[in-house]
């Protein structure tokens, strides 16, 4: 550092440590906006990966592939290719259990293959999901179960076979309450379908292929290409992301909501950082004055201000980020009844660089125009106590707002 | 002795609105290098603006000043300000130290703005002179006006400049304590050969100066030796 630049610091430093009440003004408009943009930048963030994460689980993959009859051999082809880690099929029949001869109608689902890659499907004993497709049992809704009084090791019989009752089914991904209460899910190993021989004469089949992908990958671009020559040969593609719309709806309001509050809070941060800084500056006006009459050049005091501006951001920013990072805990335990999960908060280095650099952006950015001034003063100030300092020429006040605006309209919606 | 400043003509108006108001008319003057020089004139006469004009703190409409041989007008703000941290020191009725700064930081200013590896200790140097030894880390509210004026006094001397504008420096003062000042003010003075030009009321105080030039009415009414060697 030249030793000019050193004497910057230095002056920035005194005068900084002698003006603190000031300055504390200021920083505190930093450490609000900063604080608010933070913790609800990181909520919202937390929130998007939940509903992602949970989309996923809602649907047990990443997307699936259905029809209503056996697929035609265009779809198979497609299907095949596309390299299934999962399949099903599934229809409406009548059971019984053996056991009392009570007889319902269920919906019979044979799955093969892990599904669900995300979530799991919930038995009583837990082990029962993991074991059916090996062991050739069966899973039984829970509450059908309960009403018919039969218990894991009792039997059922589909159709021209009878499978040992393994568990209870409480939950599995893709079914929602109506459905099940229409007709009780039961879930086999696709293997044993056929000789239920149900399958040649049943009335409604449905086909199901369930899919897993990278994380990078484009659903939304795959579904426009593939699901349009899907729908010409009867099939279907739904993919996680149309679950998590279904989602998102209630999502948007408190997304919506979370956005409009960190603009408001981040706008009366800058209208605060502004006006405590056009405060602050106006009180420097007479002592840049007799800075200058001692011989600083304009940009040697406008440059000691702009350093303890900067400094100041950098340091805002930093205790706001904190303590956004703090409020941020606190928001699942705010909005737990608005949201229909809950939220898993996770903490990372970033948001304090975020809240830094911000800091220090929105400082200079904003107490540019009043820091302007500091270039006009006139050193003849010192002669003249009672006149009003020299405003910059409008053409440069015009300029400058102009380029606060365009720079801050860039990051807001660059962000 | 040369010349350290030279004025030529100088004419200086202000407008307000569309009224032009002249408030220095046709002023020349040389003042020697080394000399003491007092301006006196009834309020209102444009002695402030007159020593704004010669430090090179304001431009005027017409004229030339040359102040350690450089032409004003050739020079931009900057420049003016880097000729008065060479050559320039200044005392205000008002004070006006630095409110954030101690009475040892107010002197080194000008000292640092000159890259000055010496700073604090020919800061130090100079409170002592002035009496303020044992106020160097005070902060001026912490000082009295004859204390805050001793600093500034200091200050002025600090870069050693080689003529030094002073504006009424006893006006905000008691009598005594303005004495006092004025003294020191002289005894500095006298030791580092400084060009001494005083603004005053106080024809007393003028008469102690080597030559006095009286305005009125933005004119000069006269210039003349006095009897002070
Ligand atoms: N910025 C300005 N705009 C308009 N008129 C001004 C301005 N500055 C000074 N004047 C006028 O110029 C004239 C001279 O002012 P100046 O301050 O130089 O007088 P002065 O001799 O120093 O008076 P005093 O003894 O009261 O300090 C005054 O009439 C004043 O009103
Ligand atoms: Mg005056």
């Amino acid at each position: 550092m030249s030793k000019n630049t050193t004497w910057l610091f230095k002056m920035a430093w005194r005068d900084a440590k002698a003006s603190r009440v000031r300055l504390l003004l200021f920083m505190a408009s930093i450490i609000l906006g900063i604080a608010a943009v933070v913790s609800i930048q990181l909520f919202s963030n937390n929130l998007k990966d939940n509903i992602k994460l949970q989309s996923k689980a809602l649907m047990g993959a990443d997307y699936t592939i259905d029809t209503r009859q056996e697929p035609t051999e265009r779809a198979q082809a497609i299907i095949d290719s596309l390299q299934p880690d999962a399949k099903e099929i599934n229809f409406v029949s009548m059971v019984a259990f053996p056991k009392n001869g009570g007889t319902k109608l269920v919906k019979v689902r044979g799955l093969d293959g892990a599904f669900p890659f995300y979530g799991s499907i919930d038995t009583e004993p837990s082990s029962a999901a993991d074991t059916y497709q090996d062991l050739g049992g069966a899973l039984v809704d829970a509450t059908l179960m309960l009403q018919f009084d039969v218990k894991p090791g009792d039997s059922i019989k589909v159709g021209a076979i009878t499978l040992p009752i393994l568990g209870s089914l409480k939950a599995i991904p893709g079914s929602t309450a109506i459905s099940t209460s229409v007709a009780p899910p039961i879930i086999m190993p696709y293997a044993l379908m056929e000789a239920t021989g149900l399958i040649q004469f049943g009335s409604r089949k449905e086909y199901q292929f369930f899919y897993k992908t990278a994380e990078t990958f484009n659903l939304e671009a795959f579904e426009k290409i593939i699901d349009p020559q899907l729908k010409k040969e009867e099939a279907d593609l739904d993919t996680h992301t149309s679950t998590s719309e279904r989602l998102g709806k209630r999502y948007d309001n408190v997304g919506k909501f979370l956005n409009l509050a960190a603009f408001i809070a981040l706008l009366l941060g800058c209208i605060g950082i502004a006006s405590s800084v056009h405060i602050y500056i106006k009180e420097k006006l007479s002592a840049i004055a007799v800075l200058k009459c001692m011989g600083a050049s304009r940009m040697q005091s406008f440059l000691i201000f702009l350093i303890q501006i900067a400094g100041i951001g950098v340091v805002g920013g930093l205790i706001g980020a904190l303590i956004g990072i703090g409020i941020q805990e606190l928001f699942p335990y705010l909005l737990k009844d608005f949201l229909p999960f809950s939220v898993e908060i996770s903490i990372s280095a970033q948001p304090i660089l975020i809240g830094v650099f911000l800091g220090l952006f929105m400082s200079v950015l904003f107490a540019l125009l009043p820091l302007l001034r500091t270039w006009y003063v006139s050193p003849l100030e010192v002669l003249r106590v009672d006149e009003k300092g020299a405003q910059e020429p409008f053409k440069v006040r015009v300029a400058v707002i102009a380029a606060v605006l365009i720079f801050y309209s860039c990051f807001h919606f660059g962000y | 002795m040369p010349n350290i400043l030279k004025i030529n003509g100088l004419e200086k108006t202000y407008s307000s609105g569309n009224k032009q108001l002249t408030v220095l008319q046709n002023i020349s003057f040389d003042v020697e290098k080394g000399q003491t020089f007092s301006i006196v004139g009834p309020s209102g006469s444009g002695k402030t603006t007159l020593l704004g004009l010669c430090a090179g703190l304001d431009q005027p409409n017409s004229g030339t000043i040359e102040l350690c041989g450089q032409d004003l007008n050739t020079l931009n703000e900057d420049q003016r300000a880097q000729l008065r941290n060479k050559n320039v020191g200044f005392i205000f009725q008002n004070f006006q130290l630095l409110p954030t700064l101690t009475a040892l930081e107010n002197v080194s200013v000008p000292l640092e703005l000159q890259g000055s590896k010496d700073a604090v200790k020919n800061s130090l140097a100079l409170l002592e002179k002035v009496g303020l030894a044992d106020r160097v880390h005070h902060y001026p509210s912490q000082l009295s006006g004859g204390e805050q004026q001793r600093v500034a006094l200091a200050r002025a001397f600090a870069n050693a400049p080689s003529i030094l504008f002073a504006d009424e420096p006893t006006g905000n003062l008691d009598e005594e304590t303005g004495e006092k000042v004025i003294q020191l003010l002289f005894e500095l003075n006298k030791e580092a050969g400084t060009t001494l030009v005083i603004i005053t009321h106080d024809l007393d105080l003028a008469n102690r100066t080597q030559q006095i030039l009286r305005l009125k009415g933005g004119k000069i009414l006269t210039n003349e030796r006095t009897t002070v060697q």
